[in-house]
């Protein structure tokens, strides 16, 4: 869904390079002419693609770490979570068992919603070959967790996905953003309450 | 791209591209069979300027100004830019931004254009040697009532496009993914027509009933003359926003008749023609007179104080106004609450602009009717691009 709507943005523009004064015309359909095309092009334009630097076996698209304040602060925890969509670009089973980032020390865990309640997610996310999976609020996330500094909006983290074979995936310049949804300490449901294994 | 910013504007290809949307049907497009007439409506994110300047004008305008928060220094306005940047790609070519659960909110951009400025304070913070020396204040005018609520703001983002809700949208998530650095200190909205309303490339009318938007720059070479900065390096492809909010006495100008309120201005309301004749687009003749040898064209009319005098035919800019239509304060006289967000885009608002609001305060049939009641002056950063060796996020060369 995501990658359409770039590659769209591609075709039209050209597409309105050419056609400029013409009378009113139909636009060529461009999900379809461009879906099979141009991810490497669309890969070097657009933050979004800043994915993984290893070839063929794992992409992190659209990965946001939601921003938070120092521990300290009024406003502050010393925990937050990491979204996105994992594609498994291999053509094998793909386990991840963890991560790590560039923000250094901190307990990394891989979480799951169920009824409701987070908690760690035993034997970690198996994505099939050419899957997917949805990292997301409501859902299976990373938490980067007893982390006291301050991680704000605009900044950029590495993330280091590790398989169950040991291999260590780099996904470079994971965006930071500021968002509502996805505070750890609101359930699925809406409604307040703890995360479990905390540390 | 391998030409750089500077000459790509010399040589005209900016305007040439953004010409494309400026000149005909692009990109305000038609689509036949099932589309709806806006469904491939994109206008491009990236380039040597910032879209929303040359860009066709869209019926909505959302200009929010922000605040910045209490301690947001030089490298906070970097975390800033680079994501409202990222954000503002994303959500005018109809991709998801990041960290939003919305991504049906903008899958039809509908024309959206977001446009930043920065207010002086942004320079104070960043880079205070690198302040352009227009950048400051609107000098007092007699006339003017300018209103502290409708004031200078540290950024301002300009949001147009032809669907309201599009526009809404855009506005949300710019604002709350700046939560930590800004607060929203004004939000000027507008109108004008919507889309497939008037023809393509048709001027506007404001509340009054005039044709609005008549004199501008249209060709490559008059927006590289009027409104694109080329220089230093740095600042090739900015420009200069001034954003005057005018009140409209719509009781008082309705009492006059037809005859009357083209004089206050000097065109024909039908066409707005110039009253020596022509169409609209045809210079006045300002040294035709009638039958008592009384000059055709009020030398006090609106279009003769606003026109560039000969020795200083400089003073021209980009206008791009809206206009506003709100609900009626509880104890105001006046039936309506109506006026314009009168934004203007040049090179120097010193040189271009200021001589003519000073000229227009002096002597203006239009004064009658007419009151300023907010002014901003911004600095609006060039145009960026992931690729090559522009900016990839708005200022950042002047926040590096």
């Amino acid at each position: 869904m995501y990658k359409a709507g770039k590659l769209t943005v591609l075709a039209v523009a050209s597409g309105l390079a050419l056609s400029a004064c013409s009378p009113a015309q139909e636009q060529p359909s461009t999900e379809t002419a461009v879906a099979a095309s141009a991810t490497e092009t669309v890969s070097e334009t657009t933050t979004v693609e800043k994915e993984t630097d290893a070839e063929g076996v794992l992409q992190l698209e659209n990965g946001t770490i939601r921003a938070k304040q120092a521990a300290d602060q009024p406003e502050g925890k010393n925990m937050t979570g990491l979204f996105g969509t994992l594609h498994n670009t291999s053509d094998a089973d793909v386990q991840i068992v963890g991560f790590e980032t560039s923000l250094g020390e901190a307990a990394y865990e891989i979480h799951e919603v169920v009824d409701g309640v987070m908690q760690e997610k035993v034997g970690g996310i198996t994505i099939p070959a050419g899957g997917t999976h949805e990292l997301k609020p409501g859902g299976d996330h990373f938490m980067i967790m007893n982390y006291d500094p301050e991680i704000p909006a605009g900044d950029v983290v590495d993330v280091t996905l590790i398989t169950a074979d040991g291999q260590k995936v780099s996904v470079s310049d994971v965006a930071v953003r500021s968002m509502l949804p996805g505070d750890e300490d609101y359930g699925a449901d809406g409604s307040l309450q703890g995360h479990h294994t905390h540390h | 791209m391998s030409v750089s910013r500077r000459q790509f504007i010399a040589s005209g290809a900016v305007a040439a591209s953004v010409g494309i949307l400026a000149g005909c049907e692009s990109p305000r497009v038609q689509t036949g069979g099932d589309a709806t007439p806006l469904a491939e409506a994109i206008v491009p994110f990236d380039g040597p300027v910032q879209a929303g300047v040359a860009t066709p004008q869209q019926a909505s305008l959302d200009l929010v100004g922000f605040r910045l928060k209490e301690g947001v220094d030089k490298r906070a306005l970097a975390r800033l830019m680079r994501l409202w940047t990222e954000d503002a790609r994303a959500i005018t070519a109809g991709d998801t931004p990041l960290g939003s659960l919305e991504p049906e909110m903008n899958q039809k951009p509908a024309n959206l254009t977001i446009t930043v400025g920065f207010g002086e304070r942004v320079f104070d913070i960043a880079a205070p040697a690198k302040k352009p020396a227009w950048l400051h204040d609107m000098p007092p005018l007699s006339r003017d009532q300018l209103d502290p609520k409708w004031g200078q703001t540290d950024l301002v983002l300009q949001i147009c496009s032809d669907d309201p809700l599009m526009n809404a949208w855009a506005m949300r998530h710019m604002t709350r993914a700046a939560m930590d650095y800004v607060s929203t200190q004004w939000v000027q909205q507008g109108f004008m027509n919507a889309f497939g309303s008037i023809k393509e490339g048709e001027t506007p009318r404001n509340m009054f009933g005039q044709v609005d938007g008549t004199v501008n720059p249209h060709t490559d070479a008059e927006y590289a003359e009027q409104v694109w900065i080329d220089e230093p390096g740095d600042f090739a492809g900015s420009t200069s926003m001034v954003v005057r909010r005018i009140a409209m006495n719509l009781d008082t100008w309705e009492m006059l008749d037809r005859t009357s309120r083209e004089e206050a201005v000097g065109r024909k309301l039908d066409d707005g023609a110039p009253l020596t004749g022509g169409d609209e687009h045809t210079p006045p003749d300002m040294n035709a007179r009638d039958e008592y040898g009384l000059p055709v064209i009020d030398r006090n009319s609106h279009m003769a104080r606003s026109m560039p005098p000969a020795d200083h035919p400089e003073q021209q800019f980009k206008r791009r106004p809206y206009n506003y239509n709100l609900p009626p304060e509880p104890d105001q006289e006046q039936l309506s609450n109506a006026g314009l967000v009168f934004i203007t885009f040049q090179k120097d608002p010193d040189v271009q602009f200021v001589p003519v609001l000073a000229r227009l305060d002096e002597a203006d049939r239009l004064n009658e009717w007419i009151t300023h009641i907010g002014s901003a002056v911004y600095w609006v950063p060039p145009g960026t691009s992931l690729v090559g060796a522009q900016d990839r996020f708005w200022g950042e060369s002047i926040l590096s």
